[in-house]
Protein backbone atom coordinates (compact mmCIF):
# COMPACT_ATOMS: atom_id res chain seq x y z
CA UNK A 1 0.00 0.00 0.00
CA UNK A 2 1.55 3.17 -0.92
CA UNK A 3 1.89 6.22 1.59
CA UNK A 4 -0.81 8.15 -0.45
CA UNK A 5 -3.30 5.51 -0.45
CA UNK A 6 -2.65 4.98 3.44
CA UNK A 7 -3.21 8.74 4.11
CA UNK A 8 -6.85 8.59 2.46
CA UNK A 9 -7.86 5.33 4.07
CA UNK A 10 -6.97 7.83 7.25
CA UNK A 11 -8.53 10.59 5.98
CA UNK A 12 -12.25 9.07 7.19
CA UNK A 13 -11.12 9.58 10.27
CA UNK A 14 -12.52 12.36 11.78
CA UNK A 15 -10.04 15.69 12.65
CA UNK A 16 -10.05 15.54 16.24
CA UNK A 17 -8.82 12.55 16.66
CA UNK A 18 -6.03 13.36 13.66
CA UNK A 19 -5.41 16.25 15.95
CA UNK A 20 -4.89 14.57 18.66
CA UNK A 21 -2.94 12.43 16.85
CA UNK A 22 -0.27 15.07 15.33
CA UNK A 23 0.05 16.69 18.96
CA UNK A 24 1.04 13.12 19.83
CA UNK A 25 3.66 13.61 16.63
CA UNK A 26 2.41 11.61 14.53
CA UNK A 27 4.07 12.50 10.81
CA UNK A 28 1.74 10.14 9.48
CA UNK A 29 -1.47 11.83 11.12
CA UNK A 30 0.02 15.02 10.05
CA UNK A 31 -0.05 14.19 5.79
CA UNK A 32 -3.40 12.94 6.34
CA UNK A 33 -4.52 16.42 7.26
CA UNK A 34 -2.44 17.85 5.30
CA UNK A 35 -3.86 15.86 2.26
CA UNK A 36 -7.50 16.32 3.32
CA UNK A 37 -7.12 19.82 3.09
CA UNK A 38 -5.08 20.60 0.53
CA UNK A 39 -6.91 21.13 -2.27
CA UNK A 40 -9.90 23.12 -0.68
CA UNK A 41 -7.55 25.12 1.20
CA UNK A 42 -5.67 25.67 -2.32
CA UNK A 43 -8.66 26.67 -3.82
CA UNK A 44 -9.83 29.29 -1.58
CA UNK A 45 -6.23 31.10 -1.31
CA UNK A 46 -5.91 31.08 -5.29
CA UNK A 47 -9.69 32.24 -5.38
CA UNK A 48 -8.47 34.97 -2.63
CA UNK A 49 -5.35 36.07 -4.28
CA UNK A 50 -5.71 35.04 -7.75
CA UNK A 51 -2.32 34.10 -7.95
CA UNK A 52 -0.89 29.93 -8.88
CA UNK A 53 2.36 30.71 -7.78
CA UNK A 54 1.55 32.84 -4.10
CA UNK A 55 -1.53 30.35 -3.53
CA UNK A 56 0.52 27.48 -3.79
CA UNK A 57 3.14 29.13 -1.47
CA UNK A 58 0.43 30.25 0.65
CA UNK A 59 -1.00 27.07 1.48
CA UNK A 60 2.45 25.59 2.34
CA UNK A 61 2.81 28.26 4.74
CA UNK A 62 -0.70 27.87 6.34
CA UNK A 63 0.05 24.28 6.90
CA UNK A 64 3.33 24.60 8.36
CA UNK A 65 1.91 27.44 10.47
CA UNK A 66 -0.96 24.96 11.49
CA UNK A 67 1.40 22.09 12.33
CA UNK A 68 3.56 24.00 14.16
CA UNK A 69 1.19 25.13 16.62
CA UNK A 70 -1.20 22.16 16.60
CA UNK A 71 -0.21 21.63 20.44
CA UNK A 72 -1.49 25.36 21.22
CA UNK A 73 -5.15 24.16 19.36
CA UNK A 74 -7.97 23.47 21.90
CA UNK A 75 -10.91 21.89 20.97
CA UNK A 76 -13.38 24.53 22.01
CA UNK A 77 -13.97 25.19 18.35
CA UNK A 78 -13.42 22.95 15.14
CA UNK A 79 -10.25 22.16 13.49
CA UNK A 80 -11.56 23.05 9.61
CA UNK A 81 -12.37 26.74 10.98
CA UNK A 82 -9.09 27.09 12.48
CA UNK A 83 -7.89 26.27 9.48
CA UNK A 84 -9.45 28.20 7.23
CA UNK A 85 -8.91 31.26 9.86
CA UNK A 86 -4.76 30.56 9.19
CA UNK A 87 -5.30 30.50 5.79
CA UNK A 88 -7.47 33.32 4.50
CA UNK A 89 -5.75 35.49 7.32
CA UNK A 90 -2.09 34.55 5.97
CA UNK A 91 -3.38 35.61 2.55
CA UNK A 92 -5.56 38.67 3.36
CA UNK A 93 -2.15 39.73 5.31
CA UNK A 94 0.45 38.68 2.82
CA UNK A 95 -2.00 40.50 -0.30
CA UNK A 96 -1.94 43.74 2.00
CA UNK A 97 2.09 43.25 1.85
CA UNK A 98 2.58 42.38 -1.37
CA UNK A 99 -0.12 44.86 -3.33
CA UNK A 100 -0.65 41.68 -5.22
CA UNK A 101 -4.92 42.37 -5.23
CA UNK A 102 -4.75 43.51 -8.90
CA UNK A 103 -5.65 40.79 -10.84
CA UNK A 104 -5.20 40.32 -14.25
CA UNK A 105 -6.63 43.24 -16.96
CA UNK A 106 -10.38 42.67 -16.77
CA UNK A 107 -10.49 43.93 -20.41
CA UNK A 108 -8.22 41.21 -22.32
CA UNK A 109 -9.99 38.34 -20.63
CA UNK A 110 -13.11 39.57 -22.29
CA UNK A 111 -11.49 40.80 -25.18
CA UNK A 112 -10.42 36.73 -25.62
CA UNK A 113 -14.11 35.47 -24.29
CA UNK A 114 -16.78 36.85 -26.58
CA UNK A 115 -18.58 33.22 -26.53
CA UNK A 116 -17.96 32.77 -22.47
CA UNK A 117 -19.48 36.25 -22.41
CA UNK A 118 -22.65 35.01 -24.51
CA UNK A 119 -22.96 31.93 -22.41
CA UNK A 120 -22.67 34.37 -19.05
CA UNK A 121 -25.54 36.24 -20.25
CA UNK A 122 -27.56 33.69 -21.36
CA UNK A 123 -27.46 31.60 -18.07
CA UNK A 124 -27.74 34.66 -16.02
CA UNK A 125 -30.90 36.00 -18.22
CA UNK A 126 -33.36 33.00 -18.33
CA UNK A 127 -34.39 30.24 -16.29
CA UNK A 128 -34.51 27.79 -19.10
CA UNK A 129 -30.88 28.58 -20.20
CA UNK A 130 -27.88 26.11 -20.39
CA UNK A 131 -27.08 24.21 -16.83
CA UNK A 132 -24.97 27.05 -15.04
CA UNK A 133 -23.11 24.26 -13.35
CA UNK A 134 -22.22 22.91 -17.13
CA UNK A 135 -21.34 26.24 -18.10
CA UNK A 136 -18.86 26.73 -15.08
CA UNK A 137 -16.84 24.04 -16.48
CA UNK A 138 -16.17 25.94 -19.55
CA UNK A 139 -12.61 27.74 -19.33
CA UNK A 140 -12.72 30.85 -20.58
CA UNK A 141 -16.04 31.52 -18.46
CA UNK A 142 -14.09 30.34 -15.46
CA UNK A 143 -11.25 32.81 -16.02
CA UNK A 144 -13.80 35.67 -16.26
CA UNK A 145 -16.15 34.52 -13.39
CA UNK A 146 -12.74 34.18 -11.02
CA UNK A 147 -11.44 37.47 -12.37
CA UNK A 148 -15.00 39.25 -11.70
CA UNK A 149 -14.54 38.01 -8.41
CA UNK A 150 -10.95 39.33 -7.96
CA UNK A 151 -12.39 42.42 -8.81
CA UNK A 152 -14.39 42.50 -5.40
CA UNK A 153 -13.00 44.50 -2.44
CA UNK A 154 -11.31 42.28 0.06
CA UNK A 155 -14.03 41.74 2.70
CA UNK A 156 -16.48 40.85 0.10
CA UNK A 157 -14.45 38.63 -1.86
CA UNK A 158 -13.41 36.20 1.16
CA UNK A 159 -17.05 35.93 2.27
CA UNK A 160 -17.92 35.65 -1.58
CA UNK A 161 -15.02 32.75 -1.81
CA UNK A 162 -16.23 31.19 1.87
CA UNK A 163 -19.59 31.12 1.05
CA UNK A 164 -20.58 29.95 -2.89
CA UNK A 165 -17.11 28.04 -3.60
CA UNK A 166 -16.16 26.75 -0.29
CA UNK A 167 -20.02 26.09 0.79
CA UNK A 168 -19.61 27.33 4.38
CA UNK A 169 -22.40 27.90 6.56
CA UNK A 170 -22.85 31.63 8.09
CA UNK A 171 -21.64 30.75 11.38
CA UNK A 172 -18.47 28.91 10.21
CA UNK A 173 -17.61 32.36 8.18
CA UNK A 174 -18.23 34.15 11.11
CA UNK A 175 -15.99 31.90 13.22
CA UNK A 176 -12.92 31.74 10.70
CA UNK A 177 -13.46 35.71 10.29
CA UNK A 178 -14.48 36.23 13.56
CA UNK A 179 -16.94 38.51 12.91
CA UNK A 180 -20.63 38.08 13.58
CA UNK A 181 -23.24 36.22 11.50
CA UNK A 182 -25.21 39.60 10.57
CA UNK A 183 -21.93 41.11 9.21
CA UNK A 184 -21.60 37.76 7.05
CA UNK A 185 -24.65 38.15 5.75
CA UNK A 186 -24.74 41.40 4.87
CA UNK A 187 -21.40 41.24 3.45
CA UNK A 188 -22.22 38.34 1.23
CA UNK A 189 -25.34 40.24 0.13
CA UNK A 190 -22.82 43.42 -0.78
CA UNK A 191 -20.80 41.21 -2.38
CA UNK A 192 -23.20 38.96 -4.62
CA UNK A 193 -25.04 42.45 -5.57
CA UNK A 194 -21.61 43.97 -6.55
CA UNK A 195 -20.20 40.34 -8.54
CA UNK A 196 -23.83 41.04 -10.35
CA UNK A 197 -23.46 44.41 -11.36
CA UNK A 198 -19.75 43.56 -12.32
CA UNK A 199 -21.06 40.83 -14.68
CA UNK A 200 -23.84 43.17 -16.26
CA UNK A 201 -21.23 45.21 -17.13
CA UNK A 202 -18.99 42.73 -18.85
CA UNK A 203 -22.28 41.11 -20.44
CA UNK A 204 -23.34 44.85 -21.62
CA UNK B 1 -37.56 52.37 -4.43
CA UNK B 2 -35.08 53.76 -1.48
CA UNK B 3 -31.43 52.47 -0.30
CA UNK B 4 -32.55 50.72 2.75
CA UNK B 5 -35.68 48.99 1.27
CA UNK B 6 -33.36 47.67 -1.46
CA UNK B 7 -30.40 46.24 0.81
CA UNK B 8 -33.39 44.62 2.80
CA UNK B 9 -34.77 43.11 -0.63
CA UNK B 10 -31.61 42.27 -1.21
CA UNK B 11 -31.00 39.97 2.12
CA UNK B 12 -34.42 38.56 1.73
CA UNK B 13 -32.91 37.48 -1.56
CA UNK B 14 -29.65 35.85 0.25
CA UNK B 15 -31.93 34.43 2.89
CA UNK B 16 -33.91 32.48 0.27
CA UNK B 17 -31.01 31.92 -2.57
CA UNK B 18 -29.00 29.95 0.97
CA UNK B 19 -32.30 28.41 1.79
CA UNK B 20 -32.08 30.34 4.76
CA UNK B 21 -35.62 32.26 4.68
CA UNK B 22 -37.68 32.03 7.67
CA UNK B 23 -41.42 31.19 7.16
CA UNK B 24 -41.59 35.02 7.56
CA UNK B 25 -39.42 35.51 4.84
CA UNK B 26 -40.85 33.35 2.64
CA UNK B 27 -44.29 34.94 2.96
CA UNK B 28 -42.45 38.01 2.56
CA UNK B 29 -41.39 37.47 -0.69
CA UNK B 30 -44.46 35.76 -1.64
CA UNK B 31 -46.50 39.40 -1.20
CA UNK B 32 -43.47 40.91 -2.48
CA UNK B 33 -43.59 39.05 -5.87
CA UNK B 34 -47.45 39.56 -6.57
CA UNK B 35 -46.42 43.41 -6.89
CA UNK B 36 -43.44 42.85 -8.58
CA UNK B 37 -42.84 39.63 -10.73
CA UNK B 38 -39.42 40.93 -11.27
CA UNK B 39 -38.05 39.82 -7.98
CA UNK B 40 -38.73 36.40 -9.14
CA UNK B 41 -36.71 36.83 -11.95
CA UNK B 42 -33.80 38.20 -9.77
CA UNK B 43 -33.81 35.88 -7.40
CA UNK B 44 -34.21 32.97 -10.08
CA UNK B 45 -30.76 34.93 -11.25
CA UNK B 46 -29.05 35.04 -8.44
CA UNK B 47 -29.70 31.30 -7.67
CA UNK B 48 -28.17 30.89 -11.27
CA UNK B 49 -25.26 32.78 -10.34
CA UNK B 50 -24.58 30.74 -6.96
CA UNK B 51 -24.81 27.52 -9.06
CA UNK B 52 -22.19 29.06 -11.53
CA UNK B 53 -20.14 29.54 -8.79
CA UNK B 54 -20.60 26.25 -6.76
CA UNK B 55 -19.66 24.61 -10.24
CA UNK B 56 -16.90 26.56 -10.99
CA UNK B 57 -14.13 23.78 -11.45
CA UNK B 58 -11.36 23.08 -8.13
CA UNK B 59 -8.48 23.55 -8.59
CA UNK B 60 -6.15 20.58 -7.43
CA UNK B 61 -3.23 21.53 -5.09
CA UNK B 62 0.79 20.77 -5.96
CA UNK B 63 1.73 17.24 -5.68
CA UNK B 64 4.20 17.94 -3.46
CA UNK B 65 2.59 20.12 -1.09
CA UNK B 66 2.17 17.24 1.67
CA UNK B 67 6.04 16.57 1.16
CA UNK B 68 7.72 20.02 1.03
CA UNK B 69 5.57 20.95 4.06
CA UNK B 70 6.73 17.95 5.79
CA UNK B 71 10.42 18.46 4.89
CA UNK B 72 10.19 22.34 6.09
CA UNK B 73 8.56 21.33 9.38
CA UNK B 74 11.36 18.79 9.86
CA UNK B 75 13.95 21.29 9.03
CA UNK B 76 12.34 23.60 11.64
CA UNK B 77 12.55 20.53 14.02
CA UNK B 78 16.42 20.34 13.10
CA UNK B 79 17.13 23.94 13.40
CA UNK B 80 15.40 24.22 17.09
CA UNK B 81 12.99 26.57 15.28
CA UNK B 82 10.35 24.68 16.01
CA UNK B 83 7.83 26.32 18.90
CA UNK B 84 7.17 23.65 21.20
CA UNK B 85 5.81 23.31 24.57
CA UNK B 86 8.95 24.72 26.12
CA UNK B 87 7.84 28.12 24.19
CA UNK B 88 4.82 27.76 24.74
CA UNK B 89 5.18 27.85 28.44
CA UNK B 90 7.74 30.58 28.32
CA UNK B 91 5.51 32.72 26.23
CA UNK B 92 2.22 32.37 28.49
CA UNK B 93 4.89 33.34 31.41
CA UNK B 94 5.87 36.13 29.73
CA UNK B 95 2.62 37.15 28.89
CA UNK B 96 1.85 36.14 32.01
CA UNK B 97 4.29 38.53 33.58
CA UNK B 98 3.78 41.66 31.26
CA UNK B 99 -0.05 41.57 32.33
CA UNK B 100 1.48 41.73 35.83
CA UNK B 101 3.67 44.37 35.06
CA UNK B 102 0.70 46.95 33.58
CA UNK B 103 -1.45 46.01 35.99
CA UNK B 104 0.66 46.99 38.63
CA UNK B 105 1.55 50.29 36.55
CA UNK B 106 -2.24 50.77 36.38
CA UNK B 107 -2.42 50.71 39.99
CA UNK B 108 0.26 52.39 40.94
CA UNK B 109 0.13 55.52 38.85
CA UNK B 110 -2.91 56.64 39.78
CA UNK B 111 -1.87 56.17 43.50
CA UNK B 112 1.45 58.03 42.87
CA UNK B 113 -0.79 60.69 41.40
CA UNK B 114 -3.61 60.99 44.41
CA UNK B 115 -0.31 60.94 46.81
CA UNK B 116 1.11 64.06 45.16
CA UNK B 117 -1.83 65.92 45.46
CA UNK B 118 -2.60 64.58 48.92
CA UNK B 119 1.29 65.84 49.65
CA UNK B 120 0.94 69.29 47.69
CA UNK B 121 -2.69 69.56 49.82
CA UNK B 122 -0.94 69.23 52.98
CA UNK B 123 2.26 69.95 53.31
CA UNK B 124 3.28 73.74 54.83
CA UNK B 125 2.25 76.45 52.61
CA UNK B 126 6.16 77.24 52.89
CA UNK B 127 9.50 75.84 54.03
CA UNK B 128 11.34 78.08 56.08
CA UNK B 129 15.15 78.88 56.18
CA UNK B 130 16.34 75.62 57.38
CA UNK B 131 19.78 75.66 57.64
CA UNK B 132 20.45 71.93 58.58
CA UNK B 133 17.97 69.43 57.69
CA UNK B 134 19.82 65.91 59.05
CA UNK B 135 19.11 63.04 57.08
CA UNK B 136 19.80 60.80 59.78
CA UNK B 137 16.64 59.07 60.64
CA UNK B 138 17.89 58.50 64.50
CA UNK B 139 18.94 61.95 65.56
CA UNK B 140 17.52 61.03 69.17
CA UNK B 141 20.07 58.27 69.25
CA UNK B 142 23.00 60.19 67.63
CA UNK B 143 26.11 60.32 69.62
CA UNK B 144 27.31 63.75 70.19
CA UNK B 145 30.74 62.88 68.91
CA UNK B 146 29.32 62.20 66.15
CA UNK B 147 27.01 65.23 65.64
CA UNK B 148 30.27 66.93 66.20
CA UNK B 149 32.11 65.44 63.78
CA UNK B 150 29.24 65.85 61.11
CA UNK B 151 29.41 69.19 61.46
CA UNK B 152 29.54 71.24 58.26
CA UNK B 153 31.58 73.99 57.79
CA UNK B 154 28.08 76.15 58.03
CA UNK B 155 27.78 74.61 61.35
CA UNK B 156 31.28 75.76 62.44
CA UNK B 157 30.79 79.24 61.88
CA UNK B 158 27.62 79.52 63.55
CA UNK B 159 27.89 81.75 66.49
CA UNK B 160 26.29 79.08 68.65
CA UNK B 161 25.60 75.47 68.47
CA UNK B 162 24.25 73.31 71.29
CA UNK B 163 22.11 70.73 72.31
CA UNK B 164 19.23 70.85 75.13
CA UNK B 165 18.31 67.90 76.18
CA UNK B 166 15.64 67.33 78.79
CA UNK B 167 15.08 64.26 80.53
CA UNK B 168 11.91 64.28 82.14
CA UNK B 169 9.67 61.32 83.60
CA UNK B 170 6.80 63.60 81.74
CA UNK B 171 8.05 63.45 78.08
CA UNK B 172 5.44 63.62 76.42
CA UNK B 173 3.83 66.68 78.05
CA UNK B 174 7.02 68.29 77.52
CA UNK B 175 6.94 67.43 74.01
CA UNK B 176 3.55 68.77 73.39
CA UNK B 177 4.88 71.61 75.33
CA UNK B 178 8.06 72.48 73.52
CA UNK B 179 5.76 71.89 70.64
CA UNK B 180 3.53 74.47 71.10
CA UNK B 181 5.67 76.82 72.27
CA UNK B 182 7.66 76.11 69.04
CA UNK B 183 4.38 77.12 67.21
CA UNK B 184 3.74 79.72 69.81
CA UNK B 185 7.06 82.05 69.05
CA UNK B 186 6.65 81.62 65.06
CA UNK B 187 9.31 79.20 64.71
CA UNK B 188 7.56 76.52 63.17
CA UNK B 189 9.43 77.82 59.57
CA UNK B 190 13.32 77.16 61.29
CA UNK B 191 12.34 74.09 62.65
CA UNK B 192 12.51 70.29 61.58
CA UNK B 193 11.04 67.86 64.02
CA UNK B 194 12.13 64.35 64.50
CA UNK B 195 10.53 61.64 66.79
CA UNK B 196 12.05 58.68 67.41
CA UNK B 197 11.40 55.60 69.75
CA UNK B 198 13.28 57.23 72.88
CA UNK B 199 13.41 61.09 72.53
CA UNK B 200 11.49 63.67 70.72
CA UNK B 201 13.89 66.74 69.04
CA UNK B 202 13.59 70.14 67.25
CA UNK B 203 15.90 71.01 65.33
CA UNK B 204 15.82 74.85 65.19
CA UNK B 205 18.10 77.34 63.10
CA UNK B 206 17.07 81.00 63.92
CA UNK B 207 18.27 84.39 65.08
CA UNK B 208 19.43 84.47 68.46
CA UNK B 209 16.34 86.43 69.54
CA UNK B 210 14.05 84.13 68.34
CA UNK B 211 16.28 81.46 70.09
CA UNK B 212 15.65 83.73 73.44
CA UNK B 213 12.35 84.26 73.29
CA UNK B 214 11.79 80.58 72.65
CA UNK B 215 14.00 79.50 75.77
CA UNK B 216 12.34 82.17 78.09
CA UNK B 217 8.82 80.54 77.15
CA UNK B 218 10.21 77.06 78.06
CA UNK B 219 11.37 78.13 81.31
CA UNK B 220 8.37 76.18 82.91
CA UNK B 221 9.23 72.86 81.91
CA UNK B 222 12.63 73.40 83.98
CA UNK B 223 10.94 71.68 87.16
CA UNK B 224 9.61 69.22 84.88
CA UNK B 225 12.53 67.75 84.12
CA UNK B 226 14.56 65.38 86.56
CA UNK B 227 17.94 66.75 84.33
CA UNK B 228 18.37 69.69 81.65
CA UNK B 229 21.61 69.29 79.57
CA UNK B 230 23.31 71.63 77.22
CA UNK B 231 26.13 70.40 74.74
CA UNK B 232 27.98 73.31 73.12
CA UNK B 233 29.48 72.13 69.74
CA UNK B 234 32.71 74.00 69.90
CA UNK B 235 33.99 76.12 66.99
CA UNK B 236 36.38 73.06 65.72
CA UNK B 237 33.02 71.57 65.67
CA UNK B 238 34.23 67.80 66.69
CA UNK B 239 33.58 68.18 70.76
CA UNK B 240 31.35 69.43 72.73
CA UNK B 241 31.32 70.86 76.12
CA UNK B 242 28.48 69.57 78.24
CA UNK B 243 26.77 71.85 80.69
CA UNK B 244 24.44 69.87 83.34
CA UNK B 245 21.56 71.37 85.08
CA UNK B 246 21.70 73.92 82.91
CA UNK B 247 19.13 77.06 83.21
CA UNK B 248 17.31 78.68 80.93
CA UNK B 249 19.31 82.08 81.77
CA UNK B 250 22.55 80.10 80.76
CA UNK B 251 20.90 78.98 77.57
CA UNK B 252 19.84 82.14 76.50
CA UNK B 253 23.23 84.12 77.43
CA UNK B 254 25.42 81.55 75.08
CA UNK B 255 22.70 82.09 72.19
CA UNK B 256 22.59 85.22 72.15
CA UNK B 257 26.75 85.78 72.22
CA UNK B 258 28.28 86.31 68.98
CA UNK B 259 31.79 85.40 69.52
CA UNK B 260 32.49 81.84 69.33
CA UNK B 261 35.55 82.36 71.64
CA UNK B 262 33.41 83.46 74.26
CA UNK B 263 30.97 80.86 73.84
CA UNK B 264 33.10 78.27 74.65
CA UNK B 265 34.39 80.06 77.72
CA UNK B 266 31.74 81.13 79.02
CA UNK B 267 29.77 77.42 78.20
CA UNK B 268 33.31 76.15 80.26
CA UNK B 269 32.48 78.03 83.48
CA UNK B 270 28.75 77.48 83.45
CA UNK B 271 29.94 73.59 83.29
CA UNK B 272 32.04 73.94 86.53
CA UNK B 273 29.80 76.63 87.90
CA UNK B 274 27.14 73.67 87.83
CA UNK B 275 29.50 71.23 88.87
CA UNK B 276 30.00 72.72 92.27
CA UNK B 277 26.16 72.99 92.22
CA UNK B 278 26.47 76.20 91.85
CA UNK B 279 22.75 77.90 90.12
CA UNK B 280 23.95 81.12 89.44
CA UNK B 281 26.85 82.48 87.38
CA UNK B 282 29.09 83.75 89.93
CA UNK B 283 29.78 87.44 89.63
CA UNK B 284 33.58 86.78 89.76
CA UNK B 285 32.96 85.17 86.00
CA UNK B 286 33.32 88.84 84.72
CA UNK B 287 36.32 89.47 87.02
CA UNK B 288 38.10 86.40 85.53
CA UNK B 289 36.68 87.13 81.68
CA UNK B 290 38.08 90.76 82.05
CA UNK B 291 41.55 89.03 83.35
CA UNK B 292 42.06 87.27 79.82
CA UNK B 293 40.57 90.87 77.96
CA UNK B 294 37.50 89.99 77.03
CA UNK B 295 34.12 91.57 78.21
CA UNK B 296 32.61 88.96 79.65
CA UNK B 297 29.17 89.93 81.33
CA UNK B 298 27.12 87.68 80.44
CA UNK B 299 23.56 88.59 79.37
CA UNK B 300 20.91 87.56 81.48
CA UNK B 301 17.80 86.55 80.19
CA UNK B 302 15.63 89.79 79.97
CA UNK B 303 11.71 89.66 79.77
CA UNK B 304 11.20 90.31 76.81
CA UNK B 305 7.89 90.30 74.78
CA UNK B 306 7.51 88.23 72.01
CA UNK B 307 5.82 86.14 70.49
CA UNK B 308 2.27 86.26 68.84
CA UNK B 309 3.16 89.29 66.71
CA UNK B 310 4.40 87.35 64.39
CA UNK B 311 1.43 85.69 63.09
CA UNK B 312 3.22 84.81 59.50
CA UNK B 313 6.79 82.99 59.75
CA UNK B 314 9.62 85.39 58.45
CA UNK B 315 13.02 84.14 57.20
CA UNK B 316 15.96 84.78 59.16
CA UNK B 317 17.18 88.45 58.46
CA UNK B 318 19.55 89.08 55.70
CA UNK B 319 23.13 89.66 57.97
CA UNK B 320 21.71 88.50 61.18
CA UNK B 321 23.55 85.54 62.55
CA UNK B 322 21.79 82.36 62.85
CA UNK B 323 22.19 80.27 65.66
CA UNK B 324 21.29 76.63 66.27
CA UNK B 325 19.80 74.88 69.09
CA UNK B 326 18.81 71.62 68.99
CA UNK B 327 16.15 70.48 71.49
CA UNK B 328 15.71 66.79 72.78
CA UNK B 329 13.32 66.03 75.55
CA UNK B 330 14.01 61.99 76.48
CA UNK B 331 12.13 59.92 78.93
CA UNK B 332 14.18 60.34 82.39
CA UNK B 333 16.76 57.04 83.29
CA UNK B 334 15.66 57.79 86.94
Amino acid sequence: MTNLSRHKDNISLDDATLVRQCQNGDLEAMSCLIVKYQDRIYNTILKICQNYDDAAELTQDTFVKVLENINSFRSNSSFYTWLFRVAVNHTLNYCKRRFKLSPLSLDAEIGQGEGARGKIAEVLASPDGPDPAVVAQQKELTKIVINLIGQLQQEYRVVLVLRDIEQMTYAEIAEVLQIETGTVKSRLSRARAKLRELLETVLT
Amino acid sequence: MNENHRIEIDELLNDLVDDQATQRQETEFKRLAEHDPAIVDRLEAMRRQKRILNALPIESAPASLAEEVSSVLERKLILGDFPGDEQTIAGASHLFLRRIMTTAAMLLLPLGLLSFVVYEIMRPASVGPAIYVSTDQTLAQEDLNNSAASTSSLDRELPFNGILTFSTDRQTAVSNYVEKTVFDESLINYTVPNRSADATIYQISAPPDKIKGLIESLEKIWPLCQAVTLNVVDRSGNKAIEISQVQSEQVVALALENDRKMIDHLAGQYALANENEKTLYAQNESSELRDIGLDASPRLAMPILTGRTETEPQPSIQGQPTVRLRIQIRQSDE
